[in-house]
């Protein structure tokens, strides 16, 4: 399949008054296969906003190359922007218009019917308030009626930044499922998102973002396991004396919260138990460490993800 | 093109702003008729009369005054019409239907600032709000839809004008029929009414349209509003007093010509004045929205959107 957004060498440098320019991406790479559920995942300052905002056409990359559907970005978007629905950061909608008269402005660029305008209202399940002022909604409605519109033109690419961002659990439930269901009729959707967990649980493939470079990608499973020495975790009732009888062993290992993560491949458990066995320290849970993409973006990402957005 | 200005147009007519300003400004004018009519006494018919036979009388006697001494512009006719000639100028103070031409010339400042905000609003507001992010990801030829929206404030502006005028036009007739006069109203009058309603709707939309390309630049109406106002009120009076060779270019002379329809003169030395014509003044006010303009669009084909 051919990839939906490619991204070569793309680079973004600010220049400040008075101060030494600020550099956003720095060279990034990334390819976006169609179909399904991308997850875009980096720190905050990573660049995530600036590369959508780069393949939007919002700002001008200084380097690089970008295409969208195939076609070269920003001087060939007026011929695929009708394929491609987005929200960036959060929705910008006009507070004193109702929700209804935003998604017409918008349907009229695209001569788009009014049926389309209920019908998207109506997925994101803000029929109801469909005519009241966008200023009355919460940001949870807000993020609803951008989704909404950005499904107003049918788009094959959804770009979504931060598409849960202000929600209540219920709404994030909310905006997981109709995620899982765009991605499942076929529709290529691009979230980026710092909220780790939910980008496990929707996508089907991720990148990883710092300091403006791509530092994995891959399907889920394989960027937990470029981000995570493979190893077992292992509870004993003393931890300490556990840590001391692996390392005697030769296996290094660390103390994490009421369990111990050891260095030894899931394969070789066997020599974990022995070393703590013979110490009398009998394991009452031996199981492989296969993490989770919080624990790999950190290992990743160093220490990036500290630094403010 | 025809898709991306039936959605700004919509826009247009769903800003409250919009929506109050027209509303706000034909209930004062209203306020303001009413209390004219009621202020006004109407003259008799015996006092129209007399008033008439007057004006013939002071005419004719222009016509034969030696006014060797007078610079006269045009034709002595034209000039004792203008001067002698007019009726309403022999009767006491009240409401004149004649007088329409110079309300509407007195309140084409009012129009002006109002449509320079509009045209300020519209356009800022997209920044304000970050809508702007939205617009272009469903429209990214950035030129194309800022040609959209600054044609639908031109045109917007441009009825709004023409409405208020309309309608101030309407109720000063009525309230003339009823407690003033409408003598000396002729052929000539209406010609006259005419152009100054349309000269003041253009003079509005390009109020609109300076607003709005100067929003483009600096993305919020009140710092639109407040260059304009630094050009229009300190800049030019500047000018005016340290290089007053430049004055037959600066925008308030040449706006006064262009709505009286007269011709002007500035002075540009100590000795000298310069004459400005309202064929002249026309094109440097199109060199203002032009110039406005061409900056507007530029800021917006280059600048990132944040």
């Amino acid at each position: 399949m051919a990839p939906v957004i490619e991204i070569e060498g793309l680079r973004k440098t600010y220049r400040r008054f008075r101060k030494p320019p600020t550099v956003a991406l720095d060279g990034l790479d990334l390819e976006v296969p169609e179909g399904g559920v991308f997850g875009f995942l980096g720190p905050n300052g990573a660049g995530k906003t600036t590369t959508i905002r780069c393949i939007l056409g919002l700002v001008a990359a200084s380097a690089g190359r970008a295409r969208l559907l195939g076609t070269d970005v920003p001087g060939g978007l007026s011929g695929v922007v009708q394929r491609v629905g987005s929200i960036v950061e959060a929705p910008a909608l006009f507070p004193r218009f109702t929700g209804r008269r935003n998604l017409e402005i918008l349907a009229r660029i695209d001569g788009i019917d009014r049926e389309a305008v209920d019908a998207s209202l109506d997925r994101v399940g803000l029929t109801a308030r469909g005519g009241d002022m966008v200023r009355t909604y919460s940001l949870g409605m807000k993020q609803r009626l951008g989704i909404a519109a950005a499904l107003l033109k049918d788009p094959s690419l959804l770009i979504l930044d931060e598409p849960a961002n202000g929600l209540d659990p219920a709404g994030i439930v909310e905006v997981r499922g109709l995620l899982r269901s765009l991605g499942a009729e076929g529709r290529t959707v691009f979230v980026s998102s710092h909220i780790l967990s939910e980008i496990q649980q929707i996508a089907d493939r991720v990148a990883i973002v710092a300091r403006g470079r791509l530092v994995a990608a891959g399907s889920v499973n394989e960027v937990l396991a470029s981000g995570r020495a493979s190893g077992v975790v292992v509870r004993v009732a003393d931890l300490e004396a556990g840590r001391v009888a692996l390392a005697d062993a030769g296996i290094t290992s660390r103390i994490d919260g009421d369990v111990l993560r050891a260095a030894v491949p899931p394969a070789e458990a066997d020599r974990a138990a022995r070393a703590l066995a013979e110490r009398g320290l009998y394991p009452s849970l031996l199981q492989p460490d296969e993490g989770n993409l919080e624990q790999a973006f950190l290992e990743l990402t160093g220490d990036d993800h500290q630094v403010g957005a | 093109m025809r898709r991306l200005i039936a959605s700004e147009l919509l826009r247009f007519r769903s800003r409250r702003l919009v929506v109050v300003l027209l509303v706000g400004t034909l209930v004062a004018t209203a306020v303001g008729l009413v209390i004219a009519a009621f202020q006004s006494t109407p003259p008799t018919d015996a006092a129209i009369a007399a008033a008439q036979a007057r004006a013939r009388e002071e005419f004719a006697n222009c016509l034969v005054t030696d006014w060797e001494d007078v610079f006269i512009e045009g034709s002595l006719e034209e000039f004792c019409r203008v001067n002698f000639g007019d009726p309403t100028q022999y009767m006491d103070s009240h409401l004149k239907l004649a007088d329409l031409p110079s309300v509407l010339e007195g309140i084409s400042s009012i129009t002006s600032i109002l449509a320079l905000v509009v045209g300020a609003s519209v356009v800022a507001v997209s920044w304000q709000t970050g809508t702007i992010s939205t617009i272009f990801t469903w429209e990214p030829r950035r030129l194309r839809w800022f040609a959209a929206r600054i044609l639908v404030i031109a045109a917007g502006v441009f009825v709004m004008t023409v409405l208020i005028v309309a309608f101030l036009s309407a109720g000063l007739a009525i309230a003339a029929m009823l407690r003033g006069s409408t003598v000396g109203i002729n052929g000539e009058w209406r010609s006259d009414v005419l152009t100054t309603w349309l000269r003041i709707s253009v003079t509005a939309s390009a109020a609109a349209l300076i607003g709005g390309a100067v929003a483009a630049v600096g993305r919020h109406t009140s710092a639109a509003l407040g260059v304009v106002f630094v050009w229009t009120a300190v800049l030019e009076g500047l000018i005016r007093g340290f290089r007053p060779l430049w004055s037959p270019w600066l925008l308030g002379d040449n706006l006064v010509s262009f709505l009286s329809w007269e011709r002007m003169q500035v002075q540009v030395s100590r000795f000298e004045f310069y004459t400005v014509t309202p064929g002249r003044a026309s094109f440097v006010i199109l060199g203002y929205v032009a110039l406005t303009l061409a900056l507007g669009f530029t800021f917006i084909r280059i600048r990132d959107v944040q």
